[in-house]
C-alpha cells in the first residue's frame, strides 16, 4: 500500500488511504507528531471514512474536527494532514475511482 | 516547602514493566495516592515507540527479534527511541493543583525542558539547547527526546538522554525515513544523534542524575526526598502491564488508547483503586 509522507515543522505524518468511488474507505494516520488529546487521532480516522478525496473537502472536515474537539497539535497543521492524505492515496485506486 | 519524591526504580530487563510503571505514577499522583515525583530508570535493550506510531514502520523488526530488543509503545506522542544501559530516562509527574505550569503547549514543554538543558550546561556541556519543541540538542545533534501529557490533571513529562548508548545498534534497529533527515543535511541516524560521552567522557550517569535533580528542585522550588515505589503504584502498574503494555494489540497493532484505558479503569475498580 502506498504511503503519503509529510514532514511538518514538528513531526512526520504517514497516511495510508484506501479509496473507493472517490471516497475514503479506510485510512491509517500515524507518525511521530504530538496531538492532544491523543485518542482524537482514532476519532479523526473514523471521521474521515466516507469523505471525498479532494483537498478542499478534506481540509474542511479536518478543520471542523480540530475545532470541535479542541485539538492541539504543536507545529503541525490541518494542511499537513490534508497533504499526507492526498499523497497516501494509491494511484491505481485513485484512477479507478476517477478522482 | 513542597516536596518532590525522587524515585530510582527500574527493571532494566523488562521494558514492558518499566513503561507500565511509567503510566502508573502519573495515575497515582492524579488520584492523590502518590506525591509529586521525579523518576529515573533505564531499559537494557528496548525500542519505545510513540503512541501514534506503528512498530512495523519505525522498527527493523527482524533485527529487533534477532537481538531480543523489546518493542513497547508508550502513552505519549513523539518518535521511536532506542534504550540501552547507556541511556537515562527521566519522568516527572506534577499535579496541576500544586504546581503552576504554563497552559500553552509550547511553553509547557519549555517549562519542563529548561532544567534538563541547564543541568547539562552545569556540567560543562556548551552548545546544548532545546530544539523546536521537545528535542535537546548539542551542536545541532539530538542528545535527548521528550514527550508530555496533559491528562489526569497532572503535568507529566518524560525524556531520554543519550550518555553512552550503542549508536550502531540504535541506527540498526530504528528505521528513519529519508524525508525526516533531508532537511537536516545528514544522511544517517548516527550523524543525527550524539552521546554525552562524546563531549564529556568523564561524566558519570550519577552525576547527570544529580545535576538534573538539583535543577528541577530549584526550578520547581521543592525539597527533594528519596522514595520507593508504593504497593498501590505497583498494583496500578500490574494492571497496566497485564491489560496494556504486555499486549501485542497495544505495542504492535497500535490499538486505540480509549479501548485499553476502558479496560484498565475497569480493572482498577475491581482491585479497589478507583
Amino acid at each position: 500500500m502506498r504511503e503519503g509522507l509529510v514532514k511538518a515543522a514538528k513531526g512526520l505524518i504517514r497516511a495510508e488511504v484506501k479509496v473507493k468511488e472517490g471516497t475514503i474507505e479506510s485510512i491509517r494516520l500515524s507518525g511521530d507528531f504530538f496531538l492532544y488529546p491523543p485518542e482524537s487521532l482514532w476519532d479523526l480516522e473514523r471521521t474521515l471514512i466516507g469523505v471525498k478525496v479532494n483537498a478542499s473537502e478534506l481540509k474542511e472536515v479536518i478543520r471542523r474536527f480540530f475545532e470541535k474537539n479542541n485539538i492541539k497539535a504543536p507545529f503541525i497543521g490541518v494542511e499537513d494532514f490534508v497533504k499526507a492524505i492526498l499523497r497516501g492515496v494509491s494511484v491505481e485506486e485513485a484512477q479507478n475511482s476517477n478522482v | 516547602m513542597r516536596k518532590l519524591r525522587i524515585l530510582m526504580y527500574e527493571r532494566p530487563d523488562d521494558a514492558y514493566w518499566n513503561i507500565a510503571v511509567e503510566e502508573a505514577i502519573p495515575r497515582a499522583v492524579s488520584l492523590g495516592i502518590s506525591p509529586p515525583t521525579l523518576r529515573f530508570f533505564r531499559n537494557e535493550n528496548a525500542v519505545i515507540i510513540g503512541v501514534f506510531q506503528y512498530a512495523e514502520k519505525e522498527v527493523n523488526m527482524e533485527y529487533a527479534n534477532e537481538n531480543q530488543i523489546q518493542v513497547v509503545r508508550r502513552f505519549t506522542g513523539g518518535g521511536a527511541v532506542f534504550h540501552d544501559m547507556g541511556n537515562i530516562n527521566y519522568a516527572l509527574s506534577l499535579p496541576f493543583n500544586e504546581f503552576h505550569i504554563p497552559k500553552d503547549l509550547v511553553e509547557y514543554y519549555g517549562f519542563f525542558i529548561k532544567p534538563i538543558v541547564l543541568a547539562l550546561k552545569e556540567m560543562g556541556i556548551r552548545d546544548v539547547e532545546k530544539g523546536l519543541l521537545n528535542d535537546i540538542e548539542i551542536s545541532g545533534k539530538k542528545v535527548g527526546g521528550s514527550a508530555a501529557s496533559i491528562k489526569w490533571d497532572v503535568g507529566f513529562f518524560h525524556g531520554t538522554l543519550l550518555v553512552n548508548t550503542d549508536l550502531e545498534k540504535l541506527s540498526n534497529v530504528l528505521k528513519v525515513p529519508k524525508t525526516k533527515l533531508s532537511d537536516k543535511g545528514v544522511s544517517s541516524v548516527k550523524k543525527r544523534v550524539i552521546n554525552i560521552a562524546e563531549i564529556k567522557p568523564e561524566i558519570s550517569q550519577e552525576e547527570i542524575v544529580d545535576s538534573i535533580i538539583r535543577e528541577y528542585s530549584k526550578h520547581l522550588n521543592v525539597e527533594v526526598m528519596e522514595g520507593e515505589l508504593s504497593d498501590k503504584e505497583e498494583k496500578i502498574a500490574r494492571v497496566l502491564y497485564e491489560v496494556k503494555y504486555s499486549k501485542k494489540e497495544w505495542n504492535i497493532d497500535r490499538g486505540s488508547p480509549l479501548v485499553f484505558d476502558r479496560e484498565v479503569e475497569k480493572a482498577l475498580i475491581d482491585i479497589g483503586i478507583l
